[in-house]
């Protein structure tokens, strides 16, 4: 596929652009930089200083509540990928297979909680943890249950995506030269869905990652607070810089897994021979 | 029942709810209150004591045990539900120290938060920071907390003397005070004239259209329309009269659409860095203002002021009910109530310690408080003559929360 | 398009058993929640603790909230909230697309060797707290030196917005309507922008080098070739964004409070957690779902069709 395009070099797209990325990561860099605030402001300069980092008795470093929110924050973030992942691919590739008037329904069903507010889903949960599944207590359990729900139709879209993208042809071949169905599915189609499977990895871990609503809801108390939690409970009232080093945190490590899942990907990629675009499957969030 | 409680528990607890009614001290019926709440699956009409100022209450025995005296404080860590930042980490850090235990805090920014946690049977928690006197009724009915223990609180004698048997909870029994503040009107010295503020009646000040974009309310249906009567110079804080909420909810709706002014509890955030001049505020918010200042701004353009009348508050501790360490609990409570340790805490939460000790002066003098801030601290006197937010009942207080609906939705 | 169906049989058994668990957990999580809404919506409260107490059985279901709030919504004061949220979604999506659009086709077609570092710019933000970037706008509108406000206002920007009735007139930018506007785009317009690079991607670059070998211009090329096949991709950026933003409470409260610009969310927020009245929340969420339910379906009908043309 010819890259070089006949016409003539776009100068306002690339401007336009870059004055996005540009409006779009000055808050981020504020909000990074206030957590070296002096003062207790999150909003107003004060002067430079890393106690909220590591010399207050409230600092990321030495107060625990806050190192155990990150790491509460990266459990249940990791425990509803293991969940929800393999879930949602299965019920992708059924849901994609499947034709009856039955698959209608399930197809609605796994659509919805997309377009569902999450306060909706949040208060929805609570209610029905506290009235009707009352063996299930509010707490880690509770969240990561609320989580896989909020994410499985993101998974469900984005490898849905990816088995539009890749078609039939495979799949055929394979049967035709004898595998059965399974083994067609997993001799050829899970390997072609794999970064498709990794895309939702990383859109789930970011997703759980900066939900507040719904892990709100679900937490039984300062054992399960997660980041969101802590950072939206002080919103309303006196907080201090240490929840922005405390996100800070969080995003170098979610960077450092999405670094590590493109690595992958392309590798992956490599292997393949290049079909498809790594970075566009990361980004693989299409019809 | 959905809780899952027994049979025999259900009988004992209607019971138990039946003697309540008899014993309690104010049930408001004077206000058209009705036991029907859309057929609720509860208890048959309100039996909740609803304490005033002019109708003190003695709580009633819940039928849980106060701990027996004598006892050591446990070990381990003591699981506190509070407020975010309303306790000194290093006053934290020193009581852990002293009783070589650890605290965890359990953070809620809502009552209901507060109240979902107490009545979740798989949590425990073992002390509570930050009650008040509304949800107090539901705490006791509601079987949610315990009695203290006097023997456990020899500071309780530094408690102010106004506060030492309130009239929400007469003798003490279940609650020892933590911090005490008044609403008034926070506001920039260098942008409104201290002399403005020279009568009892400046709440119209907060009416004035010249300062259009920069004025505030505070983010809360009682005190939002209470400012609505202040303004009109009434003062029944918790009334059902439908008329005089109404013309509190037009008051409102015409101070929005004099100042465009905003809802909300940052106060504290917004008078500092100056995105508001005028604000409807807590006298703790001012205190805690100084830390919020930007780099160059002084603290002499906090300014704070109140009537000689205005809405007084304080709020207090609670152990509840399951509390697995109460006597470790009655020793935190014991060690805010110490002059020395209130002190402490104080310069950190900003909100004044409900006592005898540190005085008024003391806090000057220790430049905690600026002078031109000294309308902050709240007297004796203040608690004696302030008006109260107290419990209402349900069909009243729905009335509230209506109209406050109606002045958010603009 | 038959597909093997000739050949073999295609083992739709196992499609089917394939649907179970994720659709299971899908009925056990998400839609009997969802009847809880509305149990609560027409059942009682509690009493003394003012909590909701939820009617299963919808014989005995009490509709006295429902009509209250109903009413509101038609002729009260919740009318103009819900006129509002409708009004800030949609002028929130189409910026959405005015910014999202250009950024996402340079990234798809143009980008070249800075495609990579350009998507990790674009998805950046995503991985920051959405709070955090909001208090961050708090700090640069302020009025007092703010950089953002101190720009806007140096470019008269006020008299701008509020030409378009989407401000008033004044220096400061709390409070205003396209304050919270341009935070619900700020905090979305990641989740409209991926989707619709990763369809604009696909648009094989042959169909343009065809179009453009018959002769048509940039223009007629964009207008007929490029954006037609990227409508999918629009429609899946579009849902996906504007769903979620008709729930927003918080931007609103972080950037504004005002009863100005009270979203719907605000409401629920209030009814649901700072109320004796969990009901009204309830019904105004029941109420705010069947709106959207018209959307939904618009959404789900195209995304099956596309699905099943494309297999």
């Amino acid at each position: 596929m010819s890259r070089a395009d006949p016409w003539a070099k776009p100068r306002v797209l690339p401007l336009i652009t870059w004055l996005y990325v540009v409006w779009s990561i000055v808050p981020v860099l504020i909000a990074i930089a206030f957590s070296f605030n002096s003062g207790r402001s999150r909003s107003t300069w004060q002067g430079f200083s890393v106690r909220w980092w590591w010399t207050d008795a409230g600092s990321v470093a030495k107060d625990d509540s806050l190192q155990l929110a990150v790491r509460n924050s990266l459990l249940l973030g990791l425990v509803t990928i293991v969940i929800v992942v393999p879930l949602g691919v299965l019920l992708a590739i059924g849901l994609a297979r499947w034709r009856s008037r039955l698959s209608h329904g399930a197809n609605l069903i796994s659509l919805i909680p997309l377009v569902t507010p999450e306060i909706v889903m949040g208060a929805a949960l609570f209610i029905v943890f506290k009235e009707l599944y009352t063996g299930v207590p509010l707490g880690r359990g509770a969240q990561i249950l609320g989580h896989v729900t909020f994410t499985l139709s993101f998974v469900v879209v984005i490898v849905r995506g990816r088995l539009v993208a890749i078609g039939p042809v495979y799949e055929e071949a394979a049967r035709d030269l004898g595998a059965k169905a399974h083994q067609a599915l997993r001799l050829v189609i899970l390997p072609l869905l794999w970064p498709a499977i990794f895309a939702s990895v990383v859109i789930v871990f970011a997703t759980s990652l900066d939900d507040f609503v719904i892990a709100s809801f679900l937490s039984s108390g300062a054992g399960t607070e997660t980041v969101p939690i802590r950072i939206y409970s002080s919103a309303r009232g006196g907080a201090t810089p240490a929840l922005n080093a405390v996100a800070t945190v969080m995003l170098i490590i979610t960077m450092g897994v999405i670094g590590l899942g493109f690595l992958v990907l392309s590798r992956a990629r490599k292997r393949r021979g290049g079909e498809g675009d790594a970075v566009g499957d990361l980004a693989g969030f299409s019809l | 029942m959905a809780n899952g409680i027994s049979r025999r528990q259900f009988v004992e607890r209607s019971a138990r709810l039946a003697v309540l009614a008899g014993l309690s001290g104010s049930i408001l019926s004077a206000c058209g209150s009705s036991g029907d709440s859309g057929g609720g699956g509860g208890g048959s009409g309100d039996t909740i004591p609803l304490a005033r100022l002019d109708n003190p209450v003695t709580l009633p025995d819940n039928g849980i045990e106060a701990v027996a005296s004598g006892q050591e404080p446990e070990s381990g860590t003591l699981r506190v539900l509070n407020y975010a930042d309303y306790i000194n980490p290093e006053t934290q850090a020193a009581f852990e120290a002293e009783m070589g235990t650890t605290l965890e805090i359990t953070v809620y920014d809502t009552e209901d938060k507060l109240l979902s946690n107490l009545r979740n049977d798989s949590l425990t928690f073992d002390l509570v920071m930050g009650a008040t006197t509304l949800q107090l009724p539901k705490f006791v009915v509601g079987e949610l907390i315990q009695p203290l223990n006097q023997e456990y609180l020899p500071n309780f004698s530094n408690v102010l003397a106004t506060l030492q048997s309130p009239y929400y909870d007469v003798g003490s029994k279940y609650t020892a005070p933590y911090v005490v503040y008044t609403t008034g009107i926070a506001y920039r010295r260098d942008k409104i004239d201290d002399a403005a503020f020279a009568s009892d009646d400046a709440w119209k000040l907060l009416w004035d259209p010249a300062n259009k974009g920069f004025a505030g309310v505070l983010d809360d249906s009682r005190e939002a329309l209470t400012l609505g009567m202040y303004y009109r110079g009434v003062t029944d804080t918790n009334t059902g009269d439908p008329a005089i909420l109404d013309a509190a909810e037009a008051d409102i709706k015409a101070l929005v659409a004099a100042t465009d002014a905003r809802f909300d509890i940052l106060a504290w955030q917004q008078i500092p860095e100056g995105s508001s001049h005028i604000h409807q505020a807590w006298s703790g918010d001012m205190i805690a203002a100084q830390y919020y200042l930007p780099e160059g701004t002084d603290a002499e353009v906090l300014g704070y002021w109140k009537p000689s009348r205005t809405t007084v508050a304080n709020d207090f501790f609670v152990i509840p009910a399951r509390s697995e360490r109460p006597v470790l609990a009655h020793a935190l409570i014991n060690y805010l109530l110490d002059p020395a340790n209130a002190q402490f805490n104080f310069e950190f939460v900003g909100y004044q310690p409900a006592l005898t000790s540190p005085t008024l002066d003391d806090l000057i003098a220790a430049e905690l408080v600026p002078p031109h801030l000294q309308s902050t601290l709240v007297s004796d006197e203040d608690v004696a003559n302030g008006f109260r937010l107290d419990a209402l009942a349900l069909d009243v207080e729905n009335l509230w929360t209506d109209a406050y609906s109606r002045i958010r939705s603009g | 398009m038959a597909r093997g169906e000739g050949s073999r049989a295609d083992p739709q058994g196992l499609w089917a058993s394939f649907t179970l668990p994720g659709t299971g957990w899908l009925i056990a999580l998400f839609l009997i929640p969802f009847y809880a809404i509305a149990a609560i919506a027409f059942g009682g409260v509690d009493p003394i603790f003012g909590s909701a107490l939820p009617r299963w059985n919808p014989l005995t279901w009490n509709f006295t909230a429902f009509n209250d709030v109903f009413s509101e919504v038609v002729n009260g004061s919740l009318r103009n909230v819900f006129v509002r949220t409708f009004s800030y979604v949609g002028i929130s999506l189409v910026l959405c697309f005015a910014i999202g659009y250009p950024v996402a086709y340079y990234l798809a077609r143009y980008a070249g060797r800075t495609k990579g570092i350009l998507l990790a710019c674009v998805v950046l933000p995503f991985w920051m707290s959405y709070l955090m970037r909001m208090l961050a706008w708090v700090n640069l509108l302020n009025p007092e030196g703010g950089w953002a406000a101190d720009a806007l206002n140096a470019l008269h920007a006020p008299r701008l917005f509020e030409a378009l009735g989407l401000g008033n007139g004044g220096e400061v930018w709390f409070g205003q309507p396209i304050t919270v506007i341009m935070g619900l785009v700020y905090g979305y317009i990641p989740f409209f922008i991926l989707p619709l690079y990763a369809a604009l991607d696909r648009i094989d670059g042959r169909y343009l080098e065809a179009a453009r070998d018959l002769g048509a211009s940039a223009k007629a090329t964009f207008l007929n070739v490029t954006l037609p096949l990227s409508v999918p991709g629009i429609l899946a950026a579009s849902v996906i964004t504007a769903l979620p933003m008709f729930g927003d409470y918080y931007t609103n409260t972080i950037l504004s409070g005002s009863p100005g610009t009270e979203m719907i969310g605000n409401q629920i927020e209030l009814y649901i957690t700072r109320s004796r009245q969990p009901q009204n929340g309830a019904v105004l969420v029941l109420i705010l779902s069947a709106l959207l339910l018209v959307l939904m379906s618009y959404y789900l009908v195209i995304t099956t069709r596309a699905q099943r043309s494309a297999e």
